[in-house]
């Protein structure tokens, strides 16, 4: 949970400037459940498109 | 089978954002299996989804109960369940007490900026009003890294993520 808002801000480099909660980002983020979630998201808006 | 609602459409900066994705997450991080039931922008707010879900936000239903009132609500719901039988309340305190923090102690102070950023960038008083915005969410930020210290994760140094 705390990844996702963290990556809120992905747009700037306010969290990541910060390099222990970059790297926890990168972590989670690097996970395959969350690639797996995050792909299920994006499929669904092609797939709608 | 679990269902998670979710917006069939939304802008390109959202996509990949939308809260959805936590509720899909921890279920992947749980091997739970999942459907969607997809919304058109205006189903949140048609009688019929309001009443598994009052506020018109995303909740999941699992099989003909539903978990509703928001997506935190199903993230600790979620939690509960798979923390409770087997482990007990001592684990899981620390990991709620982080979900709240994330949800409740940086949530909106990284949207404070987020909103700035994402709908009112050019508005005069958004200008003004993004230095005090960043300044407060560093002061959040910086606290959340010195409590990770040398750990993986914010339960401990586990090998996956439980918040």
């Amino acid at each position: 949970m705390m990844t996702t808002v963290l990556r809120i801000l992905e747009h700037t480099d306010i969290v990541t400037s910060d390099k222990r909660l970059a790297a926890y980002i990168e972590r989670c983020t690097a996970r395959s459940a969350f690639k797996r979630a995050f792909d299920a998201q994006i499929g669904d808006f092609k797939d709608a498109a | 089978m679990i269902t998670i609602s979710a917006f069939k459409k939304v802008p390109e900066f959202a996509q990949g954002q939308v809260r959805d994705l936590r509720a899909r997450w921890a279920l992947e991080e749980a091997g739970l299996p999942y459907k969607t039931r997809l919304l058109k922008q205006g189903d949140q707010d048609k009688q019929d989804y309001r009443a598994l879900q009052p506020l018109g936000r995303y909740p999941y239903s699992r099989k003909t109960a539903s978990c509703s009132s928001n997506r935190s609500h199903c993230a600790l719901y979620r939690r509960a369940q798979r923390d409770a039988p087997a482990k007990g309340c001592r684990r899981a305190l620390p990991r709620t007490q982080w979900l709240i923090a994330a949800l409740n102690s940086i949530e909106p102070f990284v949207m404070n900026v987020a909103l700035i950023d994402l709908f009112y960038a050019n508005e005069e008083w958004a200008k003004l009003r993004r230095p005090g915005a960043v300044e407060f969410v560093q002061r959040r930020l910086s606290a959340l890294s010195k409590s990770f210290g040398d750990k993986r994760y914010l339960d401990g140094d586990r090998s996956r993520p439980a918040i």
